[in-house]
């Protein structure tokens, strides 16, 4: 069963499902706001192809494995819906609209990579877990070592942003905010998450995700703190701002 | 209105990746795996101009129901590409191996 590809079209399909609720509840189901989905969907495809041209040039390798990568999709989708919004000259915020979406569609997703990738490094903790030795690049696989469930991990963390995200599309006012909390969210996450990954380390230790992420992170925490003196999210802590 | 012709979109470019899909099976069917990728590559191809080219093509037609339609072409061409791994394409590579 191509438990990978039925998971990640059910990731899609609650994703959508998520972001026609939330653009309803916030009037914005329209055809601007239809434009910025194609937007993201084209530029995400695009995107995890792109990423797989930076780990290998085989045809063959990115023919299988091309479609993989969610930061490469994320990142061509942030540029697709730009691009969309751009060509239809709409000016308003997105984001908000895809971020609850996003968090739910990669926890239903990432249900299809724990069952058929690498699950992460071997550990010793209790709750580490055994995959089939026909799973592809896992040499712990072979040798039957109990390995870190780093997919459910980041099912935990999305379901959490999710909740999170319920609970602050209330109370944030400034437009595309709650996009960049959950992207600088994600983005320290996920660096932090690939410490138990299964992926291969480039230099310092560090996997060619964690390398992606060191600019992107320092990007967010400037835009983070451009946000936070500006009191964009003074509703989330009830702070008050010095007149 | 637009919102269907996007759905309408959505489901022509269903009907040509399977139509498509199918073709490049037969035609790669007992064939070796470095022979299956000629036709892999024109399957890719064809469906990247159908689903990308002429999606985008509509959205400069000047005509009520070209945007819509070229819209849904457009999402069809990745939501198929997403869910089946596929390389610019809605081809499985898992039935070719």
């Amino acid at each position: 069963m191509p438990y990978h590809e039925i998971f990640v079209g059910l990731g899609v399909l609650v994703a959508s499902v998520v972001f026609v609720r939330e653009a309803r509840r916030r009037g914005a189901l329209n055809e601007q706001s239809l434009t910025a989905v194609a937007g993201a969907l084209v530029g995400g495809a695009i995107g995890m192809r792109l990423a797989g041209w930076l780990e290998t040039l085989d045809l063959k390798d990115l023919w299988l494995y091309g479609s993989r990568s969610i930061l490469g999709g994320l990142t061509g989708a942030y540029v697709g819906v730009l691009l969309a919004k751009k060509i239809i000259g709409y000016k308003e915020r997105t984001g908000d609209l895809f971020a609850p979406a996003v968090a739910l569609g990669m926890a239903v997703g990432r249900i299809g990579c724990h069952l058929t990738e690498a699950p992460g490094r071997p550990t010793e903790l209790p709750w580490g877990v055994h995959a089939p030795p026909t799973t592809p690049e896992c040499p712990g696989c072979l040798t039957g070592q109990a390995m870190h469930p780093s997919f459910i991990y980041e099912i935990i963390f999305q379901l959490a942003a999710f909740a999170a995200l319920q609970w602050a599309r209330k109370r944030l006012t400034q437009p595309g905010e709650l996009f960049t909390l959950y992207v600088a969210a994600y983005a320290v996450f996920r660096f932090l998450v690939e410490f138990t990954r299964a992926n291969e380390t480039v230099w310092l230790d560090l996997t060619r995700p964690q390398w992606f992420l060191v600019p992107s992170v320092l990007l967010l925490a400037l835009r983070l703190g451009y946000g936070w003196r500006r009191g964009y999210y003074d509703p989330l802590f009830e702070r008050k701002v010095m007149a | 209105m637009f919102v269907a012709l996007a759905f309408a979109g959505v489901a022509i470019y269903s009907v040509f990746n399977i139509v498509i899909g199918l073709l490049v099976f037969v035609a790669a069917f007992g064939t070796s795996d470095s022979a299956t990728t000629p036709y892999l590559a024109v399957g890719a191809i064809l469906l990247a101009l159908i689903g990308l080219g002429a999606g985008a093509g509509l959205q400069f037609v000047r005509k009520p129901w070209t945007k819509g339609i070229g819209l849904g072409l457009m999402i069809g061409w990745a939501l198929w590409s997403i869910v089946t791994a596929g390389f610019c394409t809605g081809l499985n590579p898992g039935l070719y191996t």
